[in-house]
């Protein structure tokens, strides 16, 4: 800015300042508001999450589902008590009335976004004590072997889940198996079976399946080819 | 913004309607043709324009007041989650307005909504709470909150069943929903911060006995979405927490107590009160003399407290500097750490936090030598209030320490003109008048009472409490060497004539009167009363002048200082450098003065802070 010399520069020096004072207090303004929206947005965005988190599914108040406190409670004659866990709005235990179907079940459960509910048997008749799981279709990790469904009887056995026959003396032990009964399995090579036999002397043998994923070499997707042929 | 807080909007206006370009459209009212109707809308424009031009400059300020006024309307209109996403396209629809018409003003109004919806959101929240009453709940959390007072009524209903402690818990339910409980006669005492998991069975409230509050209103206005009570072995210890300050002022708390032992009991129960907040140990008959009398706000931690704990740091950390020659920033950190430390064994109430970030902000901008107003560490400590629980806004306590605490900040220094002031006890009067007049009606509408003599007696009690609060603060700093008692015997002595000259002033005839419950009108006319009436006498007070010399020497960005910056470029061809040298002059006059003052105590209207406040 030059030195005012004639009462015009004068003039138009003040008008310059004004401007860019003006212009200055604008942006400065607007971006102290931004930040603050900005950040207000944001809490808000968590507290919405929290929200959704434990929104209650419409049909809490189902008749012939009630909370108890454990599978001992007092119930009503005829009743019986089931346990509901997992990818679900209402967890927890409740004593349920005889003419509750499976589906009833469901509806009364919250499914979630990631439920996964792909392959319920709508037909299973809900027993004393059975506690039902469904999984999430997030879960890359998920390797138990429910049955054809994700909603799993504890009282049924674990045979019955699996969606194959498979005679138990056709299994092979991952313990004990040789190179070459390693290399049987879908998607195991010689490679494979000896990075297998090597994390078995290593580790000191496999205590569970799962262990499986820990050999280098076997991902997910071999895993869950050999899941139903293998045990330890 | 600043029409709301102090000076004189109309002098304002005139600068700012002249000054700013974005407002020079504006027709001036000379222009108009000059009839009563065009005066008036004239005026009008000529106010909103002020106000909007205000509104910018101190934005941020704004904003937050914004958010508390938002707040306060979702609580009263109601809010639905459906109305989040429209919300969201008006606020977007606003920000884009607001960029292209360069009117910075227009974001408060976003900022109002999201303070409509964090409300909304939160009581959306707690109404979520599945579990029905006589229902089984899982709930797994943290312990945020032990309850001790009998006076609370949620205790006392649990007691009438079974013995046991009570505490708040926040954590989650098995149906993925999170909040706040309280846990009620549970049969072990857990500590704060403690993780437990809780099996139990909600709790069905079917009357209230507080006759004035609603059902349910304390819970509510806590966030707390429900009572339950454990089933037989249905608590379960998670995780124990460890060294915290919270356990540190626990022990400080429970040392001090026990050496309170010895005391004859009225000045234990007395003595409790004044200066840990603690009403239950205090006899009908004394509660009612207090509460009759105006004086039960002494018995709250509030800002009083917190002043005179800030009047006694400072005093002997100066004291202390000056001795061994310490930088100056070490006083008020050091005091600050002092109310933090006198908080913490208090306990956090909504006042407790109101008056500590106040003074924490008042002392860090000491300490960094920044400009300090009280008003504005006001609208700070609302917004960080209601950031954490936005349901405090309806919420007695909390209503009442801010409007204290509002009347001391704005009315104090107009109130103080209009008593003599060689009258040595002035100041503290003006102080204990204002904030009497400000939580009044909230009094008359919460508890039904009315004290006349309170705004008598109220500041001749707080002067004294202030013997108490420090000789309490001296028993808790002095617990740590076991040697508590000797500052509680003189303060238990303090006590015991404060309540006997209580008991005098109380047996006068018509000390107080019981009134009915005002309704929402008759309170918002008594508060515009209220601010026409310090707006008049700010106006024509010297008040007015005072702060605009103290915008325009702290303010380079306002509308008249830029006037006087073109004067000052206009009358010296020096221009900037001129105008540079003077204000260097002005800050080094400034800070000249200070050090010759000694450095003021920052906020003198806050050691005689009489709060007006009932317990729950």
């Amino acid at each position: 800015m030059k030195k005012p010399q004639t009462a015009k520069d004068l003039w138009d020096n003040e008008h310059e300042v004004a401007r860019i004072k003006r212009r200055r207090f604008l942006i400065s303004r607007f971006i102290a508001g931004i930040i603050v929206i900005f950040l207000l947005s944001f809490g808000l965005g968590a507290k919405y999450a929290v929200y959704v988190g434990g929104v209650t599914a419409d049909n809490t108040n189902m008749p012939g589902i009630t909370a108890v406190s454990d599978m001992s409670a007092d119930i009503s004659d005829g009743n019986i008590i089931i346990s509901l866990s997992g990818t679900i709005t209402n967890k927890g235990y409740y004593s349920i009335s005889p003419d509750i179907t499976m589906r009833d079940l469901l509806d009364f459960a919250g499914t979630k976004r990631d439920s996964d509910v792909s392959a319920i048997d709508f037909a299973h008749i809900p027993q004393h004590g059975d506690m039902y799981y469904v999984a999430s279709s997030e879960d890359i990790l998920d390797v138990t072997p429910w049955l054809q469904n994700d909603i799993k009887s504890a009282n049924d056995s674990a045979d019955d889940l699996t969606g194959e026959d498979i005679d138990p003396a056709d299994l092979i032990n991952i313990n004990t198996a040789t190179l070459s009964e390693l290399m049987e399995l879908p998607g195991i090579g010689n490679v494979k079976a000896q990075a297998i036999i090597d994390y078995r002397i290593e580790h000191n043998g496999f205590s569970y399946k799962e262990e499986l994923l820990g050999v280098k070499g076997i991902g997910d997707k071999i895993y869950e080819n050999i899941i139903q042929r293998i045990t330890v | 913004m600043r029409t709301l807080f102090s000076g004189s909007p109309f002098r304002k206006s005139e600068n700012s309607v002249t000054d700013s370009p974005a407002t020079s459209n504006i027709t001036p009212a000379s222009n108009i043709t000059p009839t009563i109707t065009s005066n008036i809308i004239s005026l009008v424009i000529l106010t909103i324009t002020s106000i909007i031009s205000d509104l910018e400059e101190y934005i941020l300020y704004a904003m937050m007041l914004a958010f508390i006024i938002g707040g306060a309307i979702a609580g009263v209109v109601g809010f639905d989650i459906e109305m989040l996403w429209l919300l969201a396209i008006i606020c977007l629809a606003i920000i884009a307005v607001s960029l292209f018409t360069r009117r910075p003003a227009l974001l408060i109004l976003v900022v109002m909504m999201l303070g409509f919806a964090w409300h909304g959101i939160t009581t959306l929240q707690q109404e979520n709470f599945g579990g029905k009453a006589d229902e089984a709940v899982f709930f797994e959390g943290r312990v945020v909150e032990i309850i001790e007072s009998t006076d609370n009524y949620f205790v006392q209903l649990a007691e009438q069943e079974s013995e046991g402690y009570t505490f708040v818990m926040r954590g989650t339910d098995s149906n993925g929903w999170h909040g706040k409980l309280m846990i009620v006669s549970s049969p072990v005492k857990p500590r704060i911060n403690d993780r437990l998991s809780i099996t139990g069975i909600v709790y069905e409230f079917t009357e209230t006995y507080n006759f004035n509050l609603l059902p349910n209103n304390y819970l509510r206005n806590n966030n707390i979405a429900a009572v339950i009570r454990p089933v037989p072995d249905g608590i379960t210890f998670l995780r124990l927490a460890g060294v915290s300050p919270y356990s540190i002022a626990e022990s400080v708390r429970n040392k001090v107590f026990s050496d309170m032992s010895a005391l004859p009991e009225i000045q234990q129960a007395l003595l409790k009160g004044m200066a840990f907040g603690e009403t239950n140990m205090l006899s009908g008959r004394q509660s009612t003399v207090l509460q009759q009398t105006g004086i039960m706000h002494i018995f709250a931690v509030s800002g009083l407290h917190i002043g005179y704990i800030m009047l006694l740091g400072l005093t002997v950390l100066r004291f202390v500097r000056r001795t061994f020659g310490l930088p100056r920033w070490t006083v008020y950190c050091g005091t600050a750490l002092l109310v933090l430390f006198f908080s913490f064994v208090v306990g956090f109430s909504p006042s407790v936090l109101r008056a500590t970030i106040m003074a924490v902000i008042a002392l860090m901008c000491q300490a960094i030598s920044w400009e300090h107003r009280g008003s504005l560490a006001l609208v700070w400590a609302a917004f960080v209030l209601l950031l954490i629980e936005p349901l405090w806004i309806f919420q007695p306590g909390f209503l009442l320490s801010f409007a204290a605490a509002a009347g001391i900040v704005f009315g104090t220094k107009f109130f103080h003109q209009l008593i003599p002031q060689r009258f040595a006890l002035s100041r503290p009067l003006a102080a204990s008048v204002t904030a009497q007049m400000m939580t009044m009606p909230i009094l008359a509408y919460f508890f039904s009472t009315v004290s006349i003599i309170g705004l008598l007696l109220s500041p001749l009690v707080v002067m004294m409490s202030g013997f108490v609060i420090i000789f309490a603060l001296l028993a808790m700093l002095l617990s740590f060497v076991n040697l508590a008692y000797i500052p509680l015997v003189g303060a238990g002595l303090v006590t015991e004539f404060i309540y006997n000259i209580t008991e005098l002033f109380a047996a006068l005839p018509n000390a107080f009167t019981y009134a009915v419950r005002p309704s929402a009108l008759a309170l918002l006319i008594y508060y515009c009363l209220m601010y026409l009436a310090y707006k008049c006498i700010a106006q024509a007070d010297q008040i007015a002048f005072d702060d605009e010399m103290d915008i325009l020497f702290h303010h380079k960005s306002d509308p008249r200082v830029a006037e006087a910056v073109k004067k000052l470029i206009a009358a010296s061809q020096n221009g900037d450098e001129f105008l540079e040298g003077y204000f260097r002059d002005l800050r080094q006059a400034k800070l000249n003065d200070e050090n010759r003052d000694g450095e003021e105590v920052p906020e003198n209207d806050r050691e005689q802070d009489p709060e007006s406040e009932h317990p729950e």
